[in-house]
């Protein structure tokens, strides 16, 4: 007995130092980007500890380009998301971690980024090398965002409700501006219209007048005179015609921070049925699953009445500042629109998989529960630890990239060549005004890019958006 | 059931031992044709840059310069711009051009871009700080006859694990004189790629 005890004391030491959530674990990067130290948290990432284990590489990838593009460093933090893109596509399921995975903790896989992880950080890179001037290289990651969410939405077989990116087309058409080619910044700026109109309502997100401004000017500039006025009247709104001597300014918002996981247990009746077949039933959530357990000696797992079952959910963290405009000294010149909720879109994306996250979950729980039976009936003690063990390892993957804003907005101004002093102004939720002053310099027929980021937020919420108490720690 | 519960158990102990990979790391013949991740790389530029210049070089362009000026053309290697999806640094390839011109010996290729400045800056330097016979003068550079300029584009086809890349690179030389297209070359690159 001397041995088992040593046996579970080691178990739950080892097991309950893995109990905590991701973002639990990253409470020091946490609270370095929380308090806007930004050389802390880049200071924090060099150290090699956030590199392992390998299985977490590309959150480190995602961690590391983003602190470096929200501390101005553009190229070093392309080198990061160009890591993390090829990690993805080169991504090779290992199947041997995802059954030891499928087993004891989904956490033990290598974390191949959820879908909009894997399309945003084209979002960051498009944005790095805009702000560096390099429409070019800006223009390869649109094209790699649009590759990227077709090979997605291919694996979802059309069905997941995340299946296009309107943000990618538009910042798409944006680039095509930068070049000057303004028939194919018509044809983008079109097809994200498209996009918006269709899939985005569900998606929290209006079709942005800036988008609709777009598409006219771009049309006019292309010279489709017809598409001008059929867009005119779709959108009951003039062109505004481009000034020839003036610039443009794109301003990017990055407000606030997106959510993290958490997990959620639900417990399940366990139904046996007839023909080696077992039913999982919660009917307070009106779920019912189906396993085949076989004949032989299924009494092992029919024998059990309930199981808890981890699942990973959202925690939205609610953004500090409602919105934003940029102010002349004439008064509001700007204002910012919503182009992107990825706060809505994280939620979307997990609806999409959950129902396979659920079947895993529910065999892994299965599995566990009948070892833990079978050793009982062997061995009273060895079953205990196995009880333990098991409910201490039954977690939900709650990995995820937590540096992404929870919306990003947008707008374009028209800007007379030279020096230009303008005022970013934030407001509360409460009406309160915090300005930032800017001051940009414009070249005539040029457009200038420029993002900033406000990582602030106001306490937690649920998927309804009401407040809810979640403590990191 | 007792037996698929311990035969599980056992597999997941084994393949989690067999989850940890060895880096093996060798030398290669930098020459070696290799293919790993698929995206465009050193052996596409190097393949490409040689068989489009042999294509460029066999045209009569070549020829009528030296028949009519009696010398070798001059040329200089431009812009090549990188219209595909993937991010392909157009400088190795931009070196590739000239070293298969240069080697070809058939013409003579000037310094472009931030190399021309440098020797340029180099030569500034020299008429303050080196010895009357060994400065070199100004505007006694070699003026190009000839300038390159490409576009490299790609079309990708893919279906979940599965997709085709095609790179495709045009090539177009034009007299810097008279601005007219003496030679317009196409290569393309095809590969299928499956995860």
């Amino acid at each position: 007995m001397k041995l088992l005890q040593k046996i579970w004391l080691g178990s739950l030491l080892l097991i309950v130092s893995s109990c905590a959530t991701y973002y639990q674990k990253n409470y020091d990067l946490m609270q370095a980007i929380y308090n806007g130290n930004l050389d802390n948290a880049e200071q924090l990432l060099i150290d090699k500890k956030w590199q392992k284990p390998n299985r977490n590489i590309l959150l480190y990838y995602f961690n590391k380009g983003t602190v470096l593009s929200l501390n101005g460093k553009f190229s070093e933090s392309n080198q990061y998301f160009q890591q993390a893109d090829y990690f993805i596509e080169d991504f090779h399921k290992n199947y041997a971690r995802s059954f030891v995975g499928l087993l004891t903790n989904p956490g033990y896989t290598t974390y191949a980024g959820e879908s909009f992880e894997q399309i945003l950080l084209h979002y960051y890179t498009t944005i790095n090398y805009l702000q560096m001037g390099n429409y070019e290289s800006a223009l390869v990651e649109c094209k790699r965002m649009q590759l990227k969410m077709q090979k997605i939405t291919d694996l979802y077989g059309g069905k997941n409700k995340y299946s296009k990116d309107a943000l990618c087309l538009n910042l798409m058409g944006m680039v095509y501006e930068g070049l000057k080619d303004y028939n194919n910044a018509f044809i983008s700026y079109k097809n994200a219209y498209e996009i918006y109109k269709a899939d985005y309502v569900a998606l929290a997100t209006k079709i942005p007048l800036q988008l609709k401004k777009d598409i006219l000017r771009t049309a006019y500039l292309t010279g489709f005179n017809d598409q001008v006025e059929y867009y005119q009247k779709e959108f009951e709104m003039n062109l505004e015609i481009p000034n020839k001597d003036k610039g443009s300014l794109v301003f990017f918002w990055n407000n606030g921070l997106g959510p993290v996981k958490d997990q959620n247990s639900i417990t399940f009746t366990i139904m046996p049925m007839g023909g080696g077949m077992v039913n999982f039933v919660n009917p307070e959530l009106g779920m019912q699953f189906q396993f085949f357990v076989g004949d032989d000696d299924k009494k092992s797992l029919t024998s059990l009445r309930f199981v808890r079952v981890a699942f990973p959910k959202y925690v939205s963290r609610v953004p500090y500042y409602a919105n934003a405009s940029i102010l002349d000294t004439t008064g509001i010149i700007g204002q910012f629109e919503k182009a992107e909720d990825i706060n809505a879109i994280a939620y979307k994306s997990l609806d999409d998989r959950m129902a396979k996250e659920i079947g895993e979950a529910l065999l892994r729980v299965a599995l566990k529960q009948a070892a833990e039976q079978l050793a009982r009936k062997e061995n009273q003690g060895a079953g205990m630890i196995l009880g333990i063990v098991n409910a201490l390892t039954e977690q939900a993957d709650t990995r995820n990239w937590q540096l992404l804003p929870n919306t990003i907005n947008y707008t374009r101004i028209e800007l007379p060549e030279g020096e230009n002093k303008l005022d970013l102004s934030l407001k509360t939720y409460k009406g309160l005004e915090n300005k930032i002053p800017f001051c940009f310099n414009i070249k005539k027929g040029n457009v200038l890019y420029h993002s900033l980021n406000t990582l602030e937020f106001n306490g937690y919420s649920d998927r309804s958006g009401n407040l809810i108490n979640f403590s990191q720690w | 059931m007792k037996k698929i519960i311990f035969a599980a158990c056992v597999v997941s102990v084994l393949l989690g031992g067999m989850a940890c990979q060895n880096r093996k790391v060798q030398r290669i013949d930098p020459k070696e044709q290799t293919d790993i991740s698929g995206r465009w790389n050193d052996t596409d530029s190097r393949l490409v840059a040689n068989e489009m210049i042999e294509s460029s070089l066999k045209g009569g362009w070549r020829g009528e310069f030296e028949t009519t000026f009696k010398k070798k053309p001059t040329v200089i290697v431009g812009v090549i711009k990188n219209r595909t999806s993937e991010q392909i640094d157009p400088t190795a390839f931009i070196k590739n051009l000239e070293a298969a011109f240069i080697n070809s010996s058939a013409v003579k290729v000037v310094q472009s871009g931030d190399e021309r400045s440098q020797v340029r800056d180099e030569r500034n330097d020299q008429q303050q700080f080196s010895s009357e016979e060994t400065k070199k003068k100004w505007g006694k550079e070699k003026g190009a006859d000839f300038m390159i300029n490409g576009v490299m584009t790609s079309v990708v086809d893919q279906y979940k694990n599965q997709r085709t890349v095609q790179y495709q690179v045009n090539l177009e030389l034009t007299d810097l004189e008279t601005n007219e297209k003496v030679w317009i070359g196409e290569k393309q690159i095809k590969k299928y790629i499956k995860n």
